[in-house]
């Protein structure tokens, strides 16, 4: 299908159809990306949670400690070791669970409260904006370290307690991306035509608001994924987050630190997972961007 | 061929794309010649490579254009200049001014200072003598109280003041040539009709050749004396303007006639139409490119596509079948006249 | 024949704050549009026209001022009643693009004012969407979605849109001055056929005059918020009575070129300070004391021709008998 040529009057340097057909062929090399990215963390998830179901592994914790500190590729463990004689492999798929559920669950709850929040603020302005906006800065204004240390203290560490202590953060980004976005769309004239062909505001909040803001929000929330996994890695590499000896990528890295000159895979491979895996979650949220933004 | 200041001859510009092998035929051979103190207007709608032909005179197309045939400036082969050349042959010679203003100048900048760049750009002047150039040009641009305007921004000028803003930074340097790219689409009647005269005011004034490049034929007939019509990527028709309003011969310079609405027509007359879209620069057909929408077209015309050709002194057309010698907007002399 | 008018605007006024101060955008304007008839409004950038269309809508609702639509003044109805008020009353604007949600697909476009005024269910819903489709000559398009439609196309929807409740008056909002000419004159036959097939009544707002002038029944010229003058459109260009309307007939391309700066001079006043008195004074080259100190009001005056040409100015342009008006006279000019 050739790109229709735009009859509206807009003279630019290079004519619409070269510009579409440039876009084409970079489209086809960030499908590309898409698909890779989005590959790698499917099967990256499908790996932490579901291979321990289906093929047998050594348990995360209470390791014997006749095996403690082998090395990768040792028979039977293949990331080797710690030193109290747990599977490291185990651990990084056990640990990797952690990640994702509290990255997975931190954004959600920051999309599901924060996008709401957000959207009534910026479609219904005035007084409700305000208030809502005051709100958010109450949530932002806590300095999330602080904060977990306190729940950390108080409640004691659990991986809940670090999604509490996280949503505080995600829920204003959320709401102040869809406040935004949605102020954005006020101005357009298909909102104000929507209006005039009749229809209620909840029907077009619903039908015309969220499936325009929703590519801006769903980019945001693969990044805040990754964005979450690091703070919990850092919350857990400080002892604020999970408590040992479950594993979590940020304390393995954390226990990798003792023994790095002797063992310095401990703390290379929660980190190259770490690192992997928010990079995936970055070129995929950036190449929805990319597509979502024609 | 002497005399002329620029000479344009095939100029062809393919847009080509990475990681696909279509190219997009912007400008498909055009030839003609402006000369000093005309004013030639090149007409067409978007798509016909009107606006694409010009800044490639200017060397303002993106990297993925090619660029192929001759386009001499006095003399000067355009085509293929090194940067720095072209930046030297950019304002001192050919001066360009765009239609939205608004996007045009920086709106972080005063204007005074955003003419002063122009002018330091080509002329090694003191700040002083530039800001003192400054007032002048705003002054010759019809812009009252120069001195003050000089340290506002854009944005607390109107559409057409800085539309004459423009205009001084394009006259900074006493170019040979002015392109006005549909310098006056986005300006009220009133006020394009001020621009028009304050641009044939310096071009009387100054001895420019001045470039109109416009989608309206009638703003094109009231101010040149020479009309180019472009249809995807090439010169379809080209006579002066006052020839042109009487005899029109391509069909295509035709339909746009008569779908302008022309205050002379009474009122809810139905406009004549022509039906169908130009055609995908990316693959143009081997005959007439006009064809699948003429009301004139035969089978020669599918064939191959007409060449441009003087057929009548001074009047310059390509098609198979051009129609009789009536119709345009009627002979010059009687356009408004009113009982 | 006392029918009643369609619309009747009655002294609208619409003022909103800004940073810089309040913006006068429409200052007691009046007039009517009968069935079955084209009223063209001509202003250009800063006349207020765009405001005066969404005022009439009641998006937003104008500061003042009366909009009697089929016999209830909208401004004074709410919620539900508003709904049913405006049934009938449609728009179109200007970027085709833009009016329409680029998510949505066309047939759910189009479909949208059905749904909101619940007229039957889907099987007559999608009839006649598919209807008024093939109206528009979009048929076959049903399933695309806006950016795989050209200019034209897409303003063809909105029109589906507009048309798709059988409205009796159509406001068109610089409709088509974002078309490529030849497809400007397409869907301004599509604008016309519709009006003979379907009885549409349309106000046709423009600042393109010869436009105005080919699809309008009748005139009304608009200048900073106000009304300069209104009449049969033949006669307001054959005879036009306010300079400013002069100055706009003189600015058209190939009508008279330097007659351009005798008839108009400087820039449009800001609408945050319209001048006193008469708003056009400052550019005016007929402008006398008075029109300094006293608003000129609407009035009709006698032509000769036909009745319902109006001017609001102390010093028109009054044609006598068939002599061409020469408009360096100047009637009573006094130092300002």
């Amino acid at each position: 299908m050739s790109a229709p040529l735009p009859e509206l009057l807009a003279p630019g340097t290079e004519p619409a159809v070269a510009r579409a057909s440039r876009a084409r062929g970079r489209g086809r090399a960030r499908n590309l990306r898409v698909w890779l990215s989005a590959g790698f963390l499917i099967v990256l998830v499908c790996a932490c949670f579901l291979w321990p179901l289906v093929y047998p592994v050594p348990k995360p914790t209470g390791g014997s400690i006749l095996e403690s500190g082998l090395p990768p590729l040792s028979p039977g463990h293949i990331f080797g070791t710690d030193p109290v004689g747990n599977d490291v492999f185990s651990r990084i798929l056990y640990g990797g669970r952690v990640s994702f559920e509290v990255g997975v669950s931190v954004t959600a709850i920051g999309l599901v409260i924060g996008g709401v929040l957000g959207t009534a603020a910026g479609y219904w302005g005035g007084a409700v904006d305000t208030v809502i906006m005051r709100v958010l800065d109450v949530l932002i204004a806590f300095p999330a370290l602080v904060l977990a240390l306190a729940i950390a203290e108080g409640l004691g560490p659990s991986e809940m307690h670090v999604i509490w202590a996280l949503s505080f953060f995600s829920i204003p980004a959320f709401g102040r991306i869809a406040r935004s976005a949605t102020l954005a769309l006020r101005g357009q004239t298909f909102m104000l035509a929507a209006r005039l062909s009749g229809t209620s505001r909840r029907r077009i909040i619903l039908r015309h608001v969220v499936p325009n803001i929703m590519p801006q929000l769903l980019t945001f929330s693969l990044l805040g994924i990754g964005v979450a996994i690091i703070l919990e890695g850092a919350l857990s590499f400080l002892g604020l987050g999970i408590p040992l000896p479950e594993p979590s990528w940020g304390s393995m890295i954390a226990q990798g630190q003792g023994t790095l000159s002797a063992s310095p895979e401990l703390v290379l491979i929660p980190s190259a997972f770490l690192f992997v895996t928010v990079v995936a979650l970055n070129v995929l949220g950036d190449a929805l961007r990319e597509r979502w933004a024609r | 061929m002497t005399g002329a200041l620029l000479d344009i001859e095939d100029l062809r510009v393919t847009f080509t794309g990475r990681g696909h092998g279509r190219e997009v035929q912007a400008v498909d051979g055009v030839t003609y010649s402006v000369y000093a103190g005309q004013t030639l207007a090149i007409v067409g709608e978007s798509g016909s490579g009107k606006t694409v032909s010009c800044r490639a005179l200017m060397g303002l197309l993106p990297p993925t254009a090619t660029i192929t045939g001759s386009a001499r400036f006095q003399g000067i082969q355009l085509i293929g200049l090194s940067d720095d050349r072209l930046r030297e042959h950019r304002g001192a010679n050919v001066a360009m001014v765009f239609q939205d203003p608004a996007r045009s100048l920086n709106p972080t900048m005063r204007v005074g200072a955003q003419i002063a760049e122009a002018v330091r750009a080509h002329r090694t002047v003191t700040k002083a003598q530039a800001r003192e150039q400054a007032v002048d040009l705003l002054r010759q641009v019809h812009i009252p109280l120069p001195e003050r305007r000089c340290s506002e921004y854009p944005h607390q000028l109107s559409g057409g003041m800085r539309q004459r803003v423009m205009i001084a930074i394009a006259l900074a340097c006493r170019p040979r040539l002015l392109i006005a790219d549909e310098a006056t689409t986005a300006l009220d009647v009133t006020t394009q009709a001020q621009i028009m005269e304050l641009l044939l005011e310096l071009q009387a004034e100054l001895g420019m050749a001045l470039m109109l490049i416009s989608h309206d034929l009638g703003l094109a007939g009231a101010y040149a004396d020479e009309v180019i019509v472009m249809y995807a990527g090439r010169i379809v028709e080209q006579a002066p303007a006052a020839e042109l309003a009487g005899h029109v011969r391509m069909p295509y310079t035709q339909a746009l006639f008569e779908a302008i609405p022309r205050l002379e027509r009474p009122a809810h007359a139905p406009l004549q139409v022509i039906g169908g879209r130009p055609p995908d620069p990316a693959a143009l057909p081997q005959g007439c490119a006009f064809e699948p929408r003429c009301r004139l077209a035969a089978d020669d015309c599918r064939a191959a596509a007409p060449p441009l050709a003087e057929h009548e002194p001074g009047h310059r057309w390509a098609c198979w079948h051009p129609q009789g010698g009536a119709g345009g907007m009627g002979p010059p002399g009687e356009k408004g006249s009113r009982s | 024949m006392t029918e009643v008018p369609l619309l009747q605007v009655k002294d609208l006024v619409h003022e909103f704050r800004t940073d810089l101060g309040t913006v006068h955008a429409v200052s007691g304007v009046s007039f009517d549009v009968r069935a079955g008839e084209t009223l063209g409004i001509v202003g250009e950038t800063g006349s207020g026209k765009s405001t005066l269309a969404r005022a009439i809508v009641q998006a937003p609702r104008p500061t003042s001022g009366s909009v009697v639509f089929r016999g209830a003044d909208l401004v004074t109805l709410r919620g539900a009643r508003l709904l049913q008020a405006r049934r009938h009353l449609q728009m179109v604007f200007q970027d085709p693009f833009g009016s329409l949600d680029p998510k949505w697909r066309v047939r759910d476009l189009v479909e949208e004012p059905l749904i909101a005024y619940k007229t039957g269910d889907r099987t007559t819903r999608r009839r006649r969407v598919d209807e008024v489709l093939e109206l528009v000559g979009l048929a076959g398009h049903s399933t695309r979605r806006p950016r795989e439609l050209s200019g034209g196309q897409a303003q063809r929807v909105a029109i589906a849109r507009a048309v798709a409740l059988n409205p009796a008056l159509i406001i068109c909002d610089e409709a088509v001055s974002s078309l490529d000419v030849l497809i400007q004159a397409q869907v301004l036959n599509l604008f016309e056929r519709l009006r003979a097939e379907l009885g549409l009544s349309y106000l046709f707002i423009a600042h393109d005059l010869a436009l105005v002038k080919q699809v309008s029944d009748r005139v009304a010229v608009m200048y900073l918020g106000k009304l300069c003058e209104v009449g049969p459109g033949e006669e307001v260009y054959r005879q036009p009575l306010h300079p400013y309307t002069r100055a706009l007939l003189d600015s058209v391309p190939g009508t008279a070129k330097a007659r351009a700066t005798k008839t108009i001079r400087g820039e449009p006043p800001s609408p945050v300070h319209p001048p006193s008195g008469c708003r056009f004074r400052t550019r005016c080259p007929r402008a006398g004391q008075r029109c300094a100190d006293e608003e000129p009001a609407m009035r009709e005056l006698p032509t000769g021709h036909t009745a319902g040409h109006s001017v609001a100015c102390h010093f028109p342009l009054m044609p006598v008998a068939d002599t061409p008006v020469r408009s360096e006279e100047k009637i009573g000019e006094t130092p300002r």
